[in-house]
């Protein structure tokens, strides 16, 4: 069984939005919600500044608060560690949107939760997660984290500074943030709606 | 009492009888589960319209609806990868705001009232040649105007004005964007710079960028490239007055006063030189003038320039040693965007000057030398004048006009040969130098791209024809007289397109699906208006596919088979080494040399070596209008696009955090922008930031939409275009410098406009 | 149902020599009239408008308007929030079981009010089916747009069918429910 997650490179990314542009082309996500979105924070004062560009998505978290509180088994993990949603068990109830840390899920109109399910679709194509195959900053890696030839093993192996969102949660995303800009590590997290 | 059929709709021979509603609702639900890869999927291949760098994409289609596009690997410059702009470009297509009929506007109404009515393909082209050949009766060809941009504009700004006889075609893409940066490669290297920039990226070990914004201006191949060598360790410098997304990533940000770029770069040859840091060996073989320069800039010390740029002498000098350190794997890349401060030739020479003084030209890590692919033009009889640089004179290289025809209304304003499209306006008010009576706009928008509105507007009301060929309502599409729907990029074949690069290529577009609506594609407009001109000896192919087909046959290809690889790669020669294994050079200058000093120049009675003038200072109280890119935005074209503007919706206004304090604007605040000459724009999002100098203010080009029919887009953010009311000419290349502009902050209300989403929704019942 | 889509079909196509000679005949008041009788409504009125007026009228509501569209005369855009939707893709479907195609020389999206009013009239014989396009494609679009027609319209031609229609679906769909009731 595969162990699949996603490394950004934060000091590759320049917050240009191609992977959500693709993600919401690819899974035509509806006006006003989206699985995949883009942060951008200044840090510093003029001259010595950074900026932090930062794509977020589902972290496929190895502990996921947002399947325990599903009352009808809809959310669920995958055993190559995918958390994914069964469309036709969804009830549409919000609570996983709720529970969620990240706020990566909103309720499809269509009656379901929806969120990023690393293009589970392509995966099984033997293809890329959209948002990694157009990134043209190669700021994305997608792979087994437990396969250690992998590139997403190596890449990591590699890194420098890594970092996950919330890890006080302890929900272990597999989404992994490299290099982050800040000495500080990521800049602080508030909701998407900011 | 009988209405009279109608027929849009015809009952197949398979019409089943016997199915019921309740299987109709069986089907349905179906149709909802059913996400668009689980049904069947074309994959086509095509080129991205959603800017100009012309992406070779794979589209998927079903039925008739491309749902996503994709880069390819095999393609030179997408290899698989697309950025924002290109990922939704799609949603165009399928925007219910689209243009989609001929239109004729009403008789008697006045030119801008907006008043049309349907009319039929034949109708309209009919009322267009009829009134073209009226016009040239009367006043002669020239006295009408062609202005394009996209790929489609070969027919329209090349091939149609060449074949009808009118030098006054231009594109945008010239005097308002690259003429400097091309004019002064002329110049210096004897070849231009051409659309890709010909950087060897992979390969270098220290970048400069001045001005230049990689990240924002999300040109696809450059990004890649620019990442990867930041990936290899490349060194970064950013030159800009505003903390840009390049300089986020840089290792040094140099917040240069604004205009004096020039300075620094002679600051930069004198340090080289004064510190014998060039490369010797490749100057003396390959360039001539270098006395002559180092004589020039001999006075323009680090300490000299820091006075005018702001920047420490120590960081100038430093600079400049970690750059000779590298070469000559250390590059200072042009950017396209050229037309500052007027003076812009010289500037972009001192550039390349300096890369030369680098010895990166032609080597790797450096410059690699462009060569466009061999391709055959279709065979027709000679055109009476030639395009050139957007723009028509003729024949070509040749100084005078061929008998019987004029020559471009803007010749002897300046010294280059291309057409600058913003000096074609006087003479539709003035009709000096002689009438400008007509005019097609083909793709150009003409109110966010040139200079001073109002002058356009006037302009436009003088005309007796004007046609727009555009995909949208835009504002100043409905002004003209007869506005032609074209078929969007994935409804439509265009010409190939012939790509300038290290590897030259050949890329195709075609149909995903037919057009939708009643819609045309740009060939076949210029064919059917040509054939009704009396030009049909020039469009002498019998559709597209057999255009296509001819040109494909002399590089051994077919158009059939093109459809199955979409791009056909070609050998160049990017270095030096390359040319002189061949005993040659490529430099088309007269020495034959990189020309540091400019004997052609200097006969012309310009300075034959850059030149430092200090910018025009702003009036009291206003700042420097800067402005630049978004990455998922292209000029004015993309503000309509849904995708697109759900991801940014609007621009703001870039204000240092400091000056924002003392004027009072707080987070969340608007401001109205007020330029020199009491033109207001806004309200926009004041963005306070610590990003930006406190002499200048930064908005991002394309917003500010006056076009009520493109319901997204209209009245959503500032437009710097109509803030740029002036204008200061270089007078080598005829690029309009538009950076002399400036802007006060007023307090504005907050916009009443609805979100993006809100307009999408309530289009629902 | 058959003559509320020929009416649909004559009255939303763009405006040519077969609308002229409808309004010269009376043929198109003449069908309203009697629709009227059919579901106990005020017939309206048409106004007295020519050709030409009705061109100019047809491109500014429902074509291409510098002030902006008022009107989009696809039913997909009152049924999702946008073309070629989930509403749009249903349509499809439904005209693909009625055997119904779209004819090449039809330079229109085949959701538009003419071609849904034509492909009503076409499934006479079919009147459950008709009647499922008529209240569920059509009628959401008049429900949406009726309203903003009355304010729009210079010529009171498009306005007044279109309030007419959305009344007499009124009526079907009263009728509808009622049969449904147990």
């Amino acid at each position: 069984m595969a162990r699949l997650g996603m490394l950004i490179d934060l000091s590759a990314c320049v917050g240009c939005a191609a992977c959500a542009v693709a993600c919401k082309m690819e899974n035509q996500v509806p006006a006003g919600a989206s699985r995949l979105w883009i942060r951008e924070r200044e840090v510093g004062t003029f001259p010595n500044l950074t900026v932090e560009f930062r794509p977020e998505q589902c972290n496929h978290c190895e502990n996921p608060p947002c399947v325990p509180v599903c009352p009808t088994g809809a959310s669920y993990q995958t055993p190559d560690g995918l958390v994914q949603v069964d469309y036709n068990k969804c009830i549409a109830c919000g609570a996983c949107v709720a529970a969620c840390p990240y706020d990566a899920r909103y309720i499809n109109k269509k009656g379901y939760a929806d969120k990023c399910t690393f293009c589970s679709h392509r995966i099984a194509k033997g293809q890329q997660p959209a948002c990694v195959e157009t990134c043209p900053t190669y700021a994305r890696v997608f792979g087994d984290l437990d396969d250690p030839n992998s590139e997403i093993s190596k890449t990591l192996k590699a890194a420098g500074r890594q970092d996950v969102l919330r890890p006080e949660m302890g929900t272990r995303p597999k989404v992994i943030y490299l290099n982050a800009p800040s000495k500080k590590g990521l800049t602080q997290e508030v909701t998407r709606h900011d | 009492m009988k209405l009279e059929r109608r027929s849009f709709l015809k009952l197949s021979a398979a019409a089943v009888g016997a199915v019921s509603v309740g299987g109709a609702a069986t089907l349905v639900s179906r149709a909802k589960a059913a996400p668009w890869y689980t049904q069947e999927v074309r994959q086509v291949f095509s080129i991205c319209e959603n800017c100009f760098w012309r992406c070779g994409i794979k589209a998927s289609v079903v039925g008739n609806r491309v749902y996503k596009v994709e880069g390819y690997k095999e393609n030179p410059k997408s290899r698989g990868m697309l950025c924002p702009r290109g990922q939704g470009a799609p949603a165009q297509t399928y925007d219910p705001d689209r243009l989609k009929k001929p239109l004729i506007r009403v008789e008697g109404s006045e030119r801008g009232a907006g008043q049309y009515r349907e009319a039929t393909w034949e109708e309209a082209l009919d009322y267009i040649a009829k009134k073209m050949l009226s016009l040239k009766e009367q006043y002669g060809p020239e006295s009408i105007a062609f202005f394009g941009h996209g790929t489609g504009d070969g027919w329209f700004v090349d091939f149609l004005p060449a074949a009808w006889g009118s030098p006054n075609a231009a594109k945008p893409s010239v005097s308002l964007c690259t003429a400097p940066r091309e004019v002064a490669a002329q110049y210096t290297f004897g070849r231009a710079i051409g659309g890709h920039e010909p950087i060897d990226w992979p390969n270098t070990r220290y970048i400069v960028l001045i001005g230049h914004h990689i990240g924002e201006d999300t040109h696809n191949t450059q990004l890649q490239d620019w990442s990867q060598a930041r990936k290899n360790g490349a060194k970064l410098v950013v030159v800009d007055p505003r903390f840009s997304t390049a300089a986020a990533k840089a290792d040094r940000w140099l917040p240069i006063k604004p205009g004096t770029d020039t300075a620094l770069l002679l600051a930069w040859m004198h340090v080289l030189i004064a510190e014998n840091l060039y490369d010797k060996a490749y100057v003396q073989k390959y360039t001539v003038g270098f006395e002559q320069l180092a004589a020039h800039v001999k006075p323009y010390t680090p300490e000299w320039a820091e006075k005018e740029t702001e920047i420490p002498a120590q960081v100038i000098r430093e600079v400049a040693r970690e750059m000779a350190r590298h070469k000559p794997k250390a590059v200072l890349p042009p950017t396209r965007h050229t037309v500052w401060y007027g003076n812009d030739t010289q500037r972009m020479r001192a550039l390349y000057i300096l890369n030369a003084l680098l010895g990166n030209y032609g080597r790797e890590g450096g410059f690699y030398i462009a060569m466009p692919p061999y391709l055959e033009k279709y065979p027709t009889p000679p055109l009476p004048l030639e395009p050139n640089a957007g723009g028509c004179s003729g024949p070509a290289k040749a100084e005078s006009e061929p008998e019987g025809y004029k020559p471009r209304a803007d010749k002897g304003k300046f010294l280059a040969k291309s057409t600058a499209i913003q000096e074609l306006i006087e003479p539709m008010i003035t009709g000096k130098p002689y009438p400008i009576q007509g005019l097609f706009a083909y793709g150009i928008n003409l109110f966010h791209a040139i200079p001073n509105v109002p002058r356009t507007k006037e302009a436009l009301s003088k005309l007796d024809l004007y046609v727009a060929i555009d995909v949208l309502p835009q504002e100043h599409v409905m002004w003209a007289d007869v506005i032609l729907p074209e078929a969007t990029y994935l409804e439509r074949y265009d010409d190939l397109v012939a790509v300038a690069h290290k590897t030259p290529f050949i890329e195709l577009r075609m149909p995903a699906h037919e057009p939708l609506w009643d819609t045309k594609p740009g060939w076949w407009i210029a064919k059917e208006l040509g054939k009704r001109l009396g030009l049909e000896q020039f469009f002498p192919w019998k559709d597209i596919e057999e255009y296509l087909d001819t040109r494909l046959q002399s590089v051994g290809l077919d158009l059939e088979t093109m459809k199955q690889m979409g791009t056909m790669v070609q050998n160049g020669k990017p270095w030096l080494t390359d040319w002189e294994k061949e005993n040659t050079l490529p430099f088309g200058t007269l020495s034959g040399k990189i020309e540091l000093y400019s004997e052609a120049l200097a006969k012309a009675g310009f300075d034959p070596l850059p030149v430092y003038e200090p910018p025009e200072a702003a009036p009291e109280g206003f700042y420097r209008l800067l402005y630049g890119r978004s990455p998922v935005h292209t000029f004015a074209r993309t503000q309509n696009n849904p995708v697109l503007m759900e991801m940014e919706p609007s621009n703001s206004v870039w204000l240092n955090a400091e000056e924002a304090q003392r004027l009072g604007f707080k987070a969340g605040d608007y401001a109205y922008l007020v330029n020199q000459d009491g033109v207001r724009e806004g309200p926009v999002r004041v963005k306070a930031t610590q990003r930006i100098r406190k002499d200048a203010v930064y908005i991002t080009h394309g917003f500010g939409h006056k076009a009520k029919g493109m319901s997204l887009a209209n009245g959503r953010g500032a437009s710097d275009s109509y803030l740029q009311t002036r204008y200061t000419l270089d007078p080598i290349s005829g690029g309009a410098g538009l950076r002399n502009n400036y802007v006060k902050l007023e307090k504005a209300p907050a916009p009443r406009l609805k979100s993006v989403v809100q307009i999408l929704k309530e289009r629902r019942a | 149902m058959q003559l509320l889509g020929w009416v649909t079909a004559a009255a939303f196509a763009p405006p040519k020599a077969a609308l002229e000679q409808d309004l010269l005949a009376g043929t198109l008041q003449a069908a309203l009239d009697e629709m009227a009788k059919t579901y106990g409504l005020a017939p309206p009125k048409l106004p007295k408008t020519d050709l030409r007026a009705l061109q100019i009228a047809h491109t500014s509501l429902f074509v291409s308007n510098p002030a902006g569209l008022p009107c989009p005369p696809y039913v997909g855009m009152a049924l999702d929030e946008r073309l070629f939707g989930l509403g749009f893709e249903r349509l499809m479907a439904l005209y693909r079981l009625a055997g119904l195609e779209v004819s090449p020389d039809w330079r229109d999206l085949p959701d538009h009010l003419a071609a849904v009013g034509e492909a009503i009239a076409l499934l006479g014989e079919k009147p459950e089916l008709a009647r499922t396009l008529a209240l569920e494609y059509l009628y959401p679009w008049l429900k949406r747009y009726a309203p903003v027609l009355q304010e729009a319209d210079p010529t009171g031609f498009y306005s007044s069918i279109a309030v007419f229609l959305s009344k007499v679906l009124e009526e079907v769909n009263g009728e509808t429910r009622a049969a449904q009731l147990p």
